[in-house]
């Protein structure tokens, strides 16, 4: 199957699957381009991966040994030389990458006892199937247990007895949980009017698997955290979507949002004179907020809903436009608190960013609340990577064709200096007109790199969350460290519930601009104020979250890249992430930006046809329609009729 | 609004490519047949509202996209999947011998307790049969899956199969809230936002209060 050869002819090849590029081969596709789609790596998304636990370890060892570039030198083997038109030349491509750099991962719990070792073995290797053609029920009931990794007599001979206890706590807790979700909004699959058919459920397993209660552990052992690696979604750039922002709105208009859920982001954290404290940011947590009194109150709504609409008020903020918009908030005679949340929570910027920076910030943050809920931003269940495979598949359902562990070797440029084919990792020539590149795939002749910078980044796994409120929270923290405010790091914690880790742990994602040669250490000031010291944990009045497993690394910042003037035409160039901010709505319009360079005149990313309206043609009224087409859509008229329909019933249903 | 169903399943077909998986969805949905389908383009997934026991199952059954054909299924995927068909080709050796690598890859990304079975499709080609019903049986019973042998084109198994599916799924479902004392019509957790207009207006402009 693997060794199966692509057709020779397409419109697009598409290098890397992250998320522009695939945003963008999605748009190709559904305007009927032919694309090929390849990836180096055997996993979607490149800078925007995730692994569970084993897959990280696999991806911290593949990067030890990657090549920064290719030898650009190199001679053309004869084999491409023999693929080769007249007139044709061809130059070399990167078939491997290092966009992560001085990577170090380890547990901070100790190994698992002899004694401890065996009955954790004794409990995961009881596990029976099930005889054939029997509804089975010992079979899932013994496959909970298993999950429950209760005690080790019951798998072993699992009655129906304990198996029905079992399966009522599950659901017990599941309706709590679901009671939870319903009164404060948290999961979300973003959806508008025009769709017809609300998948529903899709993270019923997911929710199912958060309720299998462990008991909470009061000391963890690298075995306890190795035996779920498989309910680890670590992402190497974890980000937000703000709710009315770009991203969110193209996943709405090209129903890519079917296939991918989201959870709120459920509160906005701060530190302010060193304690960490929630920020007040919609409009009923300022009213209820103890944190703000009466009059900061009234500061503070009006600031934000002059912030709104700060354009048409253009006297109030013009003197300060050449100026931080720390000074800008300071001539508002807000109080230090307001000052402190606005520029640090709602607008994140440093001391020096400008007035029109924070302002144009601050708007966005506050357009976004109130569409999904209690905060501007929402997290994508299982992790960031999810969303490059969700605009993979919208590309491949409308006839992509993906391959991954697979690369170009050589562009091909015709005599005029432009690019008409590859030559792939299989040796195989494929013609097409355009070639769109992430970045890292191209030599560094061909790419200006404008920011040239280091990430920082760490992933933590936690016992328990930063600020623990006994509801699952997914919060974010824009901590600026007394040392260095120009260098803030942004935290994103993660529960069991946004479906990157078991119960009972969190994830927490910390990002900066690097400083340090070792990543590390450019988290020394955070980790200190937020996380249990590891020595003296015993005498820590306060409950601070203990780190069970680290990972940190250096990545390159890769998000503002073009081609220099050597480059061939028809080759176009997609940035390779790495930026430090928290969004992705910047991947949308450079996703458009390459979709009408290739196609002036198309519209980017139109809503498909409804699956529903697709019909077969039958093999036998094939024959009669000529056969040309296999399917076809229902007319137009039908299909916004059925969605007027659809639109009035959801009315019907939000009232 | 009324729903119009009990309970909806997200329902996925998987196995190597040509096997006949498109087949079997459009036999199942709209029991039609062509053998001219070259690969999957176009469908997402298929919807088909059956009933059991009086109550209506709304399956939502996704199809692969063509992207089984490079290995390429994305782990996204399987979120959220309660049954999976795995499908072989009973004229084609290797769709058989592939069966494992995709159960190996279910195991890793799709939840634990989805429900699975195997299907041998093409049953009605007799004369070019490759693999035997009982090697087929065989695996099953090894996976401890059910197996039917399914002919999209003549239309032998397709209903029964997945109404079996949808079934194991239900009686899965049922346990658990039986065993609850409970009566949840609807299940799972999530809770959708709607992109609504109305509901977007500001909340700093409506307010006058302070």
């Amino acid at each position: 199957m693997a060794c199966e050869e692509f057709p020779n002819n397409f419109d697009v090849v598409v290098l890397g699957t992250g998320l522009t590029e695939t945003i963008a081969a999605a748009a190709f596709s559904r305007i009927g381009l032919k694309v090929l789609h390849l990836d180096r790596n055997d996993y979607y998304g490149g800078a925007y991966s995730n692994f569970n636990l084993d897959g990280i370890e696999d991806w911290r060892k593949a990067n030890e040994t990657r090549n920064r570039d290719c030898n650009e030198d190199e001679e053309i083997p004869d084999k491409v030389k023999d693929l080769l038109q007249n007139g044709e030349t061809v130059i070399s491509l990167n078939r491997d990458n290092k966009t992560a750099f001085n990577i170090q991962a380890r547990f901070h719990v100790r190994e698992r006892t002899t004694e401890e070792q065996a009955k954790a073995d004794l409990k995961f290797n009881t596990f029976k199937f099930p005889s054939l053609n029997e509804p089975n029920p010992t079979s899932d009931i013994s496959q909970e247990e298993e999950e429950k990794k209760e005690d080790a007599e019951q798998s072993e001979s699992p009655s129906t007895d304990s198996g029905v206890s079992s399966c009522t706590e599950k659901l017990n807790e599941r309706l709590s949980l679901t009671t939870t979700s319903d009164n404060t909004a948290e999961v979300c699959e973003i959806k508008d009017f025009s769709q017809p058919e609300p998948p529903k459920s899709y993270c019923e397993d997911s929710h199912a698997a958060q309720v299998e209660n462990p008991p909470k552990r009061s000391e963890w052992t690298v075995g306890d955290i190795k035996d779920d690696w498989r309910r680890y979604c670590l992402d190497i750039s974890p980000k937000i979507l703000y709710c009315c922002g770009d991203l969110v709105d193209l996943l709405i208009q090209s129903d890519v949002a079917r296939y991918c859920e989201f959870r709120s982001v459920s509160r906005v954290l701060t530190v302010l004179n060193n304690l960490l404290l929630q920020v007040p940011c919609s409009r009923a947590d300022v009213f209820s907020s103890k944190a703000v009194s009466l009059i900061e109150k009234r500061l503070m709504m009006k600031f934000l809903q002059f912030a709104i609409d700060y354009e048409s008020s253009p006297q109030e903020y013009q003197n300060y436009l050449d100026k931080p918009f720390i000074e800008f908030l300071k001539s508002k005679k807000l109080t230090p608190n307001i000052q402190h949340y606005i520029q640090h929570a709602i607008a994140m910027v440093t001391d020096s960013e400008l007035t029109q920076v924070g302002l144009t910030k601050t708007k966005k943050f506050i357009q976004s609340l109130g569409r999904y809920g209690n905060t501007a931003f929402l997290f994508p269940l299982y992790g960031t990577g999810e969303l490059p495979q969700a605009f993979s598949r919208l590309s491949a359902v409308f006839g992509g064709i993906y391959c991954l562990a697979t690369t170009a070797t050589h562009l091909i440029a015709d005599s005029d200096r432009k690019c008409c084919g590859i030559i792939t990792s299989k040796g195989q020539r494929i013609s097409c007109r355009y070639v769109i590149a992430e970045c890292s795939y191209l030599p560094p002749s061909l790419v200006l790199k404008l920011n040239k910078r280091m990430l920082s980044r760490a992933v933590y796994i936690t016992d328990n969350s930063l600020l623990p409120t006994g509801d699952s929270e997914l919060s974010l923290l824009h901590y600026v460290s007394p040392k260095d405010s120009e260098k803030p790091v942004t935290v994103l914690e993660l529960p069991s519930s946004a479906c990157v880790c078991p119960k009972n742990t969190f994830i927490i994602h910390l990002t900066t601009i690097s400083n340090h040669n070792d990543p590390s250490e450019d988290f020394n000031d955070v980790r200190e104020t937020l996380f249990a010291n590891e020595v003296s944990v015993q005498n820590e009045a306060t409950v601070k979250p203990k780190i069970l497993w680290s990972i940190y690394f250096n990545q390159e910042d890769n998000s503002k890249v073009k081609l220099t003037e050597d480059a061939v035409t028809n080759v176009l160039v997609a940035s390779g992430g790495g930026d430090p901010g928290v969004d992705l709505d910047w991947c949308v319009a450079e996703a458009k930006v390459i979709f009408h360079t290739v196609c002036p005149t198309e519209e980017f990313l139109p809503k498909p046809p409804n699956p529903e309206d697709i019909i077969l043609v039958d093999d036998a009224e094939a024959s009669t329609s000529q056969g040309t087409s296999e399917y076809q859509v229902k007319n137009e008229e039908e299909i916004s009729e059925i969605q007027e329909t659809v639109s009035t019933d959801s009315v019907q249903e939000a009232v | 609004m009324a729903k119009t169903y009990d309970y909806l399943f997200k329902l996925l077909l998987i196995g190597d490519s040509a096997v006949g998986k498109t087949c079997i969805l459009f036999r199942f949905s709209e029991d039609a047949f062509n053998s001219t389908f070259i690969s999957t383009i176009g469908i997402d997934f298929k919807i088909r509202t059956i009933e059991l026991d009086g109550k209506k199952i709304k399956l939502q059954i996704w199809d692969t996209a063509g992207q089984e054909r490079f290995r390429t299924i994305t782990t996204a995927y399987y979120r959220g999947a309660m049954g999976i068909m795995l499908v072989y080709d009973i004229t084609n050796e290797k769709s058989f011998d592939n069966i494992r690598t995709w159960i190996r890859n279910i195991e890793e990304h799709a939840s634990k307790d989805v429900e699975k079975m195997m299907l041998g499709n093409k049953c009605d080609l007799t004369d070019r049969r490759q693999v035997s019903k009982d090697r087929g049986e065989q695996l099953a019973i090894e996976h401890g899956i059910k197996f039917m042998e399914t002919s999209a084109k003549a239309s032998i198994n397709v209903e029964e199969a997945f109404f079996t599916l949808a079934r194991d799924i239900k009686s899965k479902m049922d346990r658990k809230i039986d065993s609850s004392g409970q009566v949840s019509g609807k299940q799972g957790g999530g809770y959708q936002l709607k992109n609504e207009n109305s509901q977007k207006k500001s909340f700093w402009k409506s307010c006058t209060l302070l």
